[in-house]
């Protein structure tokens, strides 16, 4: 499970949204598109989610799966890097200015290098970055510069 | 020593009584320790300030980016979790001798209201403890309104906090 959750969730932002009796399409910024389905358990909270991100252009965390059905949508989150460690052999320590959690990269991320480079620029820069982590165990899974 | 901002002070039945209902709070997501004191402790100090109560905060540091924060939980599949640094909301209570003690009030970590070395000797650490007046900042250098220590979240602190403690519910099943 995590692991396909470290493969496949993205930061995107909804653009548009189209309900019908079946449940709804969602159409991001960067192109992509996808489908909620109306009998999904977490249907409601997603389309929630999905309102949110459109109406504050924030973006919002999504796990595709087969064709353009999306399975989730994950509250994406918004902080400043101020701790990225090397002091665990598997995974990069992230700690924010913010949150109290002690969040992880996995050395196994897909996506680590691009990053771990986005990480520790907006560390440098004391930027904020939007970012999507696993629950309970806070690995991040994607991760933008905040504009 | 009194915290600023906390001139109130309760007597330990009403004390009890609020920690009770913090304790059963399920909008607080309990069963998430791994993250959110700070959308917690934003929670718990309005609805202290809705009962015309003068709530502070006192904030823990870890003492540095390796030297962390912990406690044994249940509700974690490693039965400890980590932090960097940790807040909770603070009330002045009367004691048994008619004196005053600063009282923490954290459902994460205890199931009563804690004088404030309790609090910090749970967090089995050296952490920095720092008070603040609702508003201040606790680091000021990284700036912020003392919501957490860091510039305020982009949508603001209300909905930050509600919905940071609504996805730990939805997504932590």
């Amino acid at each position: 499970m995590a692991e396909t959750l470290t493969t496949l969730s993205k930061l995107a932002i909804v653009q548009d949204i189209q309900e019908d009796a079946s449940g709804a399409a969602l159409h991001f910024h960067d192109g992509g598109h996808g489908r909620l389905s109306l009998p999904d358990t977490n249907y409601t909270y997603h389309l929630q989610l999905a309102r949110r991100s459109q109406e504050r252009q924030h973006p919002v965390g999504v796990r595709f799966g087969e064709g353009s059905a999306i399975m989730a949508l994950a509250r994406a989150d918004n902080d400043v890097p101020m701790h990225i460690g090397e002091e665990e052999a598997d995974r990069v320590v992230v700690l924010f200015q913010g949150h109290d959690g002690v969040f992880h990269l996995k050395r196994d991320h897909p996506e680590f290098d691009r990053l771990r480079a986005l990480l520790d620029e907006a560390q440098r820069q004391k930027g904020r970055v939007w970012f999507i982590a696993q629950k309970p165990d806070l690995a991040l899974l994607d991760a933008l510069p905040a504009r | 020593m009194t915290a600023p901002g906390s001139p109130n002070v309760i007597e330990p039945d009403q004390a009890t009584m609020i920690f009770a209902e913090f304790a059963g709070d399920e909008d607080l997501a309990l069963r998430f320790p791994a993250d959110g004191c700070y959308a917690r402790a934003h929670l718990m100090v309005h609805r202290l300030l809705d009962r015309g109560l003068a709530p502070s905060k006192v904030w823990a540091f870890a003492a540095s980016a390796t030297d962390r924060l912990w406690m044994q939980t249940p509700d974690h599949p490693e039965e400890r979790v980590y932090w960097w640094c940790h807040v909770a909301p603070v009330l002045v209570v009367r004691g048994p001798q008619d004196d005053v003690r600063e009282m923490v009030f954290d459902p994460i970590l205890f199931d009563a209201p804690v004088p404030v070395d309790e609090w910090r000797d749970a967090l089995h650490d050296t952490p920095t403890l720092v008070r603040t007046a609702l508003g201040q900042p606790p680091l000021p250098a990284n700036g912020g309104s003392g919501y957490w220590p860091g510039p305020d979240p982009l949508e603001g602190l209300d909905a930050n906090a509600r919905e940071t403690l609504e996805a730990f519910r939805e997504e932590n099943g």
